[in-house]
């Protein structure tokens, strides 16, 4: 198996979460965060973002030793990709909110650097409001929002989303491309205009 | 919002999307049907859904990567105010497209430079290191203004291991992505940008060093203007090996271990999520072939479409499309996003994006060439422009100097030289010599047209021929920029400029043309490396010119001859007509043979044909003969009130016509006099034939022509006493070298008044 030893038990966990197990998520995160680590680790002294293919690799590998959607075959696959994807939403998005917190908190003692470190936009808090908006979006199209947390959380391609909710590829594209318009708008759009 | 509004407008906005760009408007016209507000929010998602597009941090990576890059920030932040080795870190630059910058200072200069930071998975490798840091120390070692200057490439120990730095000159200035941020470039911003580019470029390619990556974040645009290439060489350092995955490998799934293969090949060929978009690599590249020069030019051609069009070539949300787009279509024409782009630019970028290297510009430098052209072009327009606004001429002519003849204006102008200093709109101009292509004193007449027509037709040989200061110079270069507007490359040769030397033997010459000609169209292959002694002179020239100028290149070439009656004079000139004729008469036997795509426009002064006494030695029987005819009486009229009418009206304006008839440089000449020397016509005319006078130059110059043949001077005498030429021949002589007209050997006269005047006093 090329995943790693704790993805039956990951499997597992997801599940008892989706059964409504709370503390499922407590085991859950600290397996997210490892992956995290390693991951951060591949960008410490650098990131391609023109040049993906190795980081696409990492990303992919990452996403498989958590999620083992490869090898899920029980039936409930699609139902099996929401729930990850939903898991991944909400730690991730917790861990920005941790970071967040403690880089408000921390940030003054921090070295000062130029303005030109500006351009390093904080991550963190597109992440948080990412999900504020996805909330708001999930109210007037829930399927769009679906898509995007898919998608966009949960890892999946188009191909693979389109599974998950039991639509053609193409409706997939289509919600994929109103969805980021709708997010962009409410995320950038406004201090554009 | 409620789900039903927001449903109908999504409905508008998806099917809206469908629609081609320029169809949009008028589809939501109707759509929306007088509700403004649907109108609003559709149009607004369209404009958030183009800005997402191209936004690579929004939503184009997985939330997990962007977590650990977060946390990889925390970590680069952490490092800033360490030092390295022995520089100072001062702060995080910003992130690059391989690795992290910061600004640093060495302590023992005291400057402050850039610290480049590579990537650990890329520095394991040793063997690939080494041919980094060749590569990058070979493109540095090029000592380019628009390539970033190396300081050292060097290895540290920290407590994350080992890392690799590059130190290099700090740029103050941003790069070009960020500038693109912002949409489109100006149309004389991105040229200067592409040309400074395919500078750097062609002096890489040059020394064998191919970037392999080149793209907006790659360049960068300092505060003064300078553009700098960056991170030559760092590509090695990824390039795909034997044994590894990649898109290009051709082999595409290979497993570290046997049962734990790396994601299929479909999970990293979505780039809608999980791949960035390989929007700047060539075929070649996607394909994992061997990679040359010609794999920077495609790279260049998509940044340069970017920077005018406000959007990549080749796009594409959904699976597969960029790669797709990149090795299958047709990138949409430049002018539907940019419907101001000339026509010439879209054919640079066709070229430059051509699928099959082979099809593509074969060197930065021809592209080069081709982009500091089109540049010139534009700038001249712009002058032009600039300078056509009505009621500045009279304005401006109190400042007028007398300036020194400027021979070869025109090669200036057309050679991609930085633009002229003429600033017709505060001085007048020389009269004499090529007119400045902005020139505001040009008047157009037939033969400005006919040559159009000529070059349209590609004919195979135009004849610009006339006396002398009759602007044949001035007509050729006109031709030959409308020409190059078309996509047509263009030549000038203008025999003036070789050497006496040059023209002692039919070698010499063939040799000295062929070199002018490899310059100007920055041909790699020079005149000296396939000149071959066994083979006659113009054998070599015809080879050269049928491969390597006609050879390598698919447009049509354009080639004017200037100041040809140099040749008249050697003891070679005929057989190098007859050369030229020969290519002529190749091109009706082959309609597919090279020589279809030459057109030659030869420029001579019919002058020497006073001496010319075998009208059949002539130079040339064939070809399209275009013939300077004089000013009318309305043309100097128009041409009086450019100069600010210094002749009062109608009356004076032919009082003027007559003692200059309409010749083109006699006529500039007086009225530039009038003005400069604030006379007025009765002044001009009372000094008008005398040899310290406005025209006493070019009296002389006719008179000193006519005295070289004793028989014709006592033609001359008896035409001025009113009898006619003895013979019809001895008519087109002297009525070809431009002095005396009419329409034949019985009703000739001179030129015009201020010729007869003149001769009179110098002959009777």
């Amino acid at each position: 198996m090329m995943t790693a030893p704790a993805s039956q038990e990951i499997t597992q966990l997801l599940l008892a979460w989706s059964d409504g197990d709370q503390a499922a998520l407590e085991k859950l995160t600290p397996l997210v965060y490892a992956e995290l680590r390693r991951l951060a680790k591949g960008y410490m002294f650098g990131e391609r973002p023109g040049h993906t293919l190795q980081t696409t690799a990492l990303i992919n590998e990452a996403y498989m030793r958590l999620i083992d959607w490869k090898n899920v075959r029980w039936q409930g696959r699609a139902h099996f990709f929401g729930v990850a994807a939903q898991v991944m939403r909400r730690i991730l998005v917790d861990f920005a909110r941790a970071r967040h917190y403690a880089k408000r908190g921390g940030a003054a003692q921090q070295v000062s650097l130029d303005e030109a470190v500006t351009i390093h936009e904080d991550r963190s808090a597109e992440l948080i409001a990412l999900d504020e908006a996805l909330k708001s979006l999930a109210e007037i199209d829930p399927r769009k929002s679906q898509v995007v947390e898919l998608r966009f959380f949960g890892g999946l391609n188009a191909k693979e989303t389109a599974e998950a909710l039991k639509v053609s590829q193409r409706t997939v594209e289509r919600e994929w491309n109103s969805a980021r318009a709708w997010l962009y708008r409410e995320l950038r759009g406004k201090d554009e205009t | 919002m409620r789900p039903e509004r927001w449903r109908q407008i999504d409905r508008l906005y998806q099917a809206a999307l469908e629609r081609d760009a320029t169809r949009r408007g008028a589809f939501l016209d109707e759509a929306c049907a007088g509700d403004e507000e649907l109108r609003r929010e559709v149009e607004s998602l369209l404009a958030a859904n183009e800005k997402a597009k191209e936004a690579e941090d929004f939503l184009n990576q997985p939330a997990l990567q962007v977590a650990a890059q977060a946390i990889a920030d925390d970590h680069a932040q952490s490092l800033a105010p360490r030092k390295l080795g022995r520089y100072r870190i001062l702060s995080l630059l910003g992130r690059g497209g391989m690795g992290e910058v910061y600004l640093a200072e060495d302590p023992r200069l005291g400057r402050k430079l850039a610290l480049k930071l590579l990537p650990q998975e890329f520095t394991l490798d040793r063997e690939r290191v080494q041919r980094f840091k060749q590569e990058a120390r070979a493109a540095s070692g090029l000592n380019h203004p628009n390539i970033i200057t190396i300081f050292e490439i060097d290895q540290v120990q920290t407590e994350a291991g080992g890392v690799h730095f590059i130190a290099a000159e700090f740029i103050d200035g941003q790069t070009l992505r960020q500038c693109l941020a912002g949409g489109a470039m100006k149309l004389s911003e991105a040229l200067d940008v592409a040309v400074q580019v395919a500078s750097a470029l062609a002096e890489a390619h040059a020394a064998g060093i191919v970037h392999r990556d080149v793209k907006p974040e790659n360049i960068m645009l300092r505060r003064d203007g300078y553009v700098k290439v960056l991170d030559f060489g760092l590509a090695k350092l990824t390039e795909v090996g034997s044994g590894e995955w990649g898109a290009g490998s051709g082999e595409r799934t290979q497993s570290p271990t046997p049962d734990s293969p790396l994601p299929t090949p479909s999970l990293h060929s979505d780039p809608g999520i999980m791949m960035g978009t390989p929007r700047y690599m060539s075929p070649e590249q996607i394909r994992g072939k061997r990679v040359d020069a010609r794999a920077d030019i495609f790279s260049l051609g998509v940044v340069l479409y970017e920077m005018v069009a406000g959007q990549v070539p080749f796009d594409g949300g959904a699976a597969g499309e960029v790669v797709a787009a990149i090795l299958i279509h047709e990138p949409a024409p430049l002018g539907r996003y940019a419907p101001d782009a000339p026509g010439a630019l879209g054919r640079i970028v066709d070229k430059a994006l051509a699928k099959d290297r082979e099809q593509r510009y074969q060197s930065a430098k021809d592209l080069l060439v081709e982009l500091k052209g089109l540049k010139l072009e534009l700038e001249l327009a712009d002058k032009i422009k600039q300078t056509g606004q009505p009621g500045q001429a009279a304005a401006s002519i109190e400042a007028v100097e007398r300036q020194p003849m400027v021979a070869d204006a025109i090669s200036t102008l057309l050679l991609s030289h930085p633009a002229p200093a003429t600033h017709a709109h505060t001085k007048l101009e020389p009269v004499g010599g090529a007119m400045p292509l902005n020139s505001k004193f040009y008047i157009v007449r037939g033969a400005d047209e006919e040559f159009r027509v000529a070059i349209a037709r590609q004919d195979s040989i135009v004849l610009i021929k006339g006396a002398r200061q009759v602007g044949k110079t001035s007509l050729l270069a006109r031709g030959l920029q409308q020409a190059r507007a078309a996509g047509a490359k263009v030549v000038l040769t203008d025999l003036q400029k070789l050497n006496a030397s040059d023209l002692a033997s039919a070698e010499a010459f063939y040799l000295a043309l062929a070199d002018l000609i490899a310059d100007q169209l920055g041909l790699d292959v020079l005149p000296d490396a396939v000149w071959n002694a066994r083979r006659g002179p113009s054998i070599n020239f015809e080879r050269y010119i049928r491969r390597e100028a006609l050879g390598k290149i698919s447009t049509p070439l354009v080639w004017g001859l200037d100041e040809v009656d140099r040749l008249f004079t050697c003891s070679f000139g005929s057989e190098v007509f007859g050369l030229f004729r020969s290519w002529h008469n190749e091109r009706s036997l082959d309609p597919a043979g090279p020589w279809q795509r030459l057109t030659m426009a030869i420029a001579y002064a019919t002058e020497a044909h006073l001496f010319i006494t075998d009208m059949n030695q002539s130079p040339f029987n064939v070809g399209t003969r275009l013939t300077l005819e004089d000013f009318t009486c309305p043309q100097v009229a128009d041409l009086n009130e450019r100069y600010g009418s210094p002749l009062k009206d109608e009356a004076e304006v032919a009082r003027y016509y007559s003692l200059v008839s309409g010749h083109p440089y006699l006529a500039r000449c007086g009225l530039q006099e009038m003005v400069v020397r604030r006379r007025d016509l009765a002044e001009l005319e009372a000094i008008a034939d005398q040899e310290d006078g406005p025209f006493g130059d070019h009296l002389r110059r006719v008179i000193a022509s006519l005295e070289q043949d004793p028989a014709l001077c006592e033609v001359a005498r008896g035409v001025l006493q009113g009898q006619p030429c003895p013979t019809q021949e001895i008519f087109y002589r002297l009525r070809s070298a431009g002095l005396f007209a009419g329409d034949s050997a019985r009703y000739v006269r001179p030129r015009c008044q201020l010729y007869a005047t003149y001769l009179e006093k110098r002959l009777l």
